[in-house]
């Protein structure tokens, strides 16, 4: 409960941060690299099937 | 261990009854020693759980409630707290049998608790409806998961906190103003409770518990006493989470003005509470703070809350963390994730930003973890920033620089925990400096400042500044990655950013990444024949925490390099000659591939930064890479890449495959 008092809901604790930090860094390094190779539509298109 | 521990638990099944014959037996009332009745009330709080066969049976059910019951009119309060301790585990073990006793005996008993001036039994009394609010969270959510999947739910809902709302709030609400002046953050109350509990009826209820907790707020929130008004401010920024946007939005609105009031209280509590509300405005009603009429006075409210106590102060980054954040979402041009090119904070950008940094510098930084709230506000006004704020963005991002560098010197020199403690801020510069560079970065290819000649030079001093910040520490840190493993104040996933980094840097700048290509690349040779080390006898094939982190580690140097491929070779079609600047090291760089090719520990993450680079090699250094690339360990990488269950990792494989076949074809038509 104490953790809960006055509780931050969009600040998760300080290992949690680093996690989707570097996670939305390495998609973002990952879609630059991919651009580079012409491969950004071709992902793009994996991506959508893999949604459907 | 776990074997041991299962059987220990088959035993105490099979011999739950014997147990509690005797528990129940030393908790009856007419036990003559308290000493007795509390050791049995604390061993059925323990055996709860394995009573369940116990409590299947009405007639035994019946029985251990009724003692427990009576248990919390002891007249000893460690007897009557340690039975409400049960009863608010009774409650989560066993809601479907509460039924029978809700409104006869549980109700009764946990309001009357809740009422108590001994703050242990005060304390009880409202972790059995906090309780009942979570049991009855978790039982909706199952209940609209059972009718999306078309079949009836295993467990309903009785609805009792809502049922009980109406004598709940006017008891908790009264224990909100019971708050301590000079409040201990560790001190546990039950002012602080009935504010949680509050939340969590409000999570539970929903638009439900509006009627009885807005009279009060109104009542009090200008009260001349400052525990009522906080009492009233905490009462209405508790319930914002639960509230449907029709009621959250006016409802908001309208207490827009004596909000920003309070935050000019006199009160360091109201002052500290007010900034949390709007903390928790920014995140769950942003619309209502960012509009025409209020987001000035907001804002100046919130800079001067920046100077006021730490405690306030962090609330404060907190809320700025969300501002920046739903402005950014609300930005013209957001839509397709494109840099929006202005924003309602654009006018106020530089001067927040400068206000926080400031915060940062607060000799009293260190407490209510001020000092990384406002490096976090900040992090997220740069990474949520339009167009129109560049100039302020590079500003900030050279006085970042130049701090990190000042805490880098002091690590030699660390002596105490404080010390210590500021050391590790390093981490959350770190992570700030880094997000600035993905922000430099994507800014780079259409950003027009970037073009000019000013700005090239402001960018070179940038780098200069960060190459030398990261020289003075990559020893460090490199030594810290693989000889202080134990030690937890240093996140292991910060090193091999520090890698991707220079691949970062080389990608943004291009040819004068050459200045620092000497230096990069030994750094990244020694990254990369330190991971030979778990070849040796120190290494346990059963260390899955160091297998994954050298995974990620090689990841780190297959990315870096990667960056230098990109930023030397340039955009164009053909490659820029400098590019020949890397060609003394591409048989050392097929060498690491081949290396994290042939270890069968190597990540799926490994083989798609793998098949990057070997085509990206392809396309900048053409049939020369031939003979190193077409080779039994690279292409069965390429293969294994290309049969993975993920598509990233398939399509880099098939794509590497592709460029490696089209220099087969070309040097076989010569």
């Amino acid at each position: 409960r104490f953790a809960q008092y006055k509780v931050r809901n969009n600040v998760p604790d300080q290992y949690e941060r680093r996690r989707r930090l570097l996670e939305e860094q390495k998609q973002k390094r990952c879609e630059t690299f991919n651009a580079s190779r012409g491969l950004i539509e071709e992902l793009n298109d994996v991506t959508e099937e893999h949604d459907m | 261990m776990s074997n041991f521990y299962l059987q220990e638990h088959e035993v105490l099944i099979a011999q739950s009854n014997q147990i509690l014959t005797a528990i129940i037996h030393g908790m009856r009332q007419n036990e003559p020693s308290n000493h007795v009745r509390l050791a049995a009330t604390t061993a059925l709080l323990n055996s709860l759980e394995f009573t369940r066969a116990n409590f299947d049976k009405e007639s035994e059910r019946n029985y251990i409630m009724e003692v427990v019951c009576e248990a919390t009119q002891s007249s000893d309060t460690q007897v009557r707290v340690a039975a409400l301790q049960c009863l608010v585990k009774i409650m989560s073990l066993y809601y479907q049998y509460m039924e029978t006793y809700m409104g006869q005996a549980l109700f009764p008993i946990t309001l009357e608790a809740m009422k108590s001036d001994i703050d242990e039994v005060a304390l009880q009394g409202i972790e059995f409806w906090s309780n009942v609010s979570d049991e009855e969270v978790d039982l909706a959510i199952e209940d609209s998961e059972a009718a999306e999947a078309g079949r009836p739910p295993q467990r309903t809902s009785r609805f009792y906190a809502k049922g009980a709302l109406q004598f709940l709030v006017p008891v908790l609400v009264q224990k909100l103003t019971k708050q301590e002046e000079y409040d201990d953050e560790d001190d546990w109350n039950p002012s602080k409770a009935a504010g949680v509990c509050l939340m969590l009826l409000a999570t539970c209820c929903e638009d439900n518990i509006v009627p009885f907790v807005l009279p009060f707020v109104k009542d009090n929130i200008k009260s001349a006493d400052w525990r009522f008004r906080d009492a009233a401010l905490m009462a209405f920024g508790s319930i914002l989470g639960g509230l449907d946007v029709g009621t959250l939005k006016p409802l908001v609105e309208q207490a827009m003005p004596t909000l920003i009031e309070a935050m000019y209280d006199t009160s360091v509590v109201v002052r500290d509470t007010a900034a949390w509300t709007f903390g928790r405005v920014c995140e769950i009603i942003p619309d209502a703070a960012i509009n025409e009429t209020y987001l000035k006075p907001l804002l100046e409210s919130l800079v001067a809350g920046l100077k006021s106590e730490p405690r306030v102060a962090a609330n404060v980054c907190w809320a700025f963390t969300g501002l920046a954040e739903a402005s950014y979402e609300q930005a013209e041009g957001n839509e397709d994730e494109a840099q929006p090119d202005t924003y309602c904070l654009s006018e106020y950008f530089e001067f927040i930003v400068q206000r926080l940094l400031e915060t940062t510098d607060r000799p009293d930084g260190a407490q209510a973890n001020l000092r990384s709230a406002a490096y976090e506000a900040l992090m997220e006004m740069v990474k949520n920033s339009p167009r129109d704020c560049y100039v302020t963005v590079q500003k900030t991002t050279m006085v970042i620089l130049e701090r990190l560098q000042q805490v880098l010197q002091m690590e030699t020199h660390i002596q105490s925990h404080s010390d210590r403690a500021q050391y590790n801020d390093l981490q959350s510069l770190l992570c700030a400096t880094l997000q600035i560079l993905k922000v430099f970065h994507t800014w780079g290819h259409s950003h027009p400042f970037l073009s000019t000649q000013s700005s090239q030079g402001y960018e070179r001093r940038y780098f200069d500044t960060l190459l030398k910040c990261h020289g003075s520490s990559l020893k460090m840190l490199m030594k810290q990655a693989f000889c202080c493993r134990q030690d937890n104040t240093v996140h292991q996933s910060v090193k091999p950013q520090i890698l991707i980094a220079f691949g970062d840097i080389a990608l943004s700048i291009g040819p004068a990444f050459k200045k620092y290509f000497d230096v990069v690349l030994q750094t990244l040779v020694q990254a990369s024949q330190a991971q030979l080390d778990r070849q040796g006898s120190n290494f346990v094939n059963t260390d899955y925490d160091m297998v994954d982190y050298l995974n990620e580690l090689r990841e780190g140097v297959l990315e870096a390099y990667t960056g230098i491929v990109q930023g030397l070779k340039g955009d164009g079609t053909a490659p820029t000659p400098d590019i020949q600047l890397l060609e003394p090291h591409v048989t050392f760089i097929v060498q690491f591939i081949t290396f994290v090719a042939q270890d069968s520990d190597h990540s799926d993450s490994n083989v798609a930064a793998s098949a990057g680079l070997v085509g990206d090699l392809c396309t900048a250094f053409g049939a020369k890479m031939l003979p190193l690339l077409d080779v039994e360990p690279i292409n069965e990488l390429l293969s294994q890449g290309r049969r993975s269950r993920a598509s990233k990792t398939k399509t880099l494989a098939t794509w590497a495959t592709k460029e490696v076949r089209k220099l087969k074809t070309a040097t076989s038509s010569w």
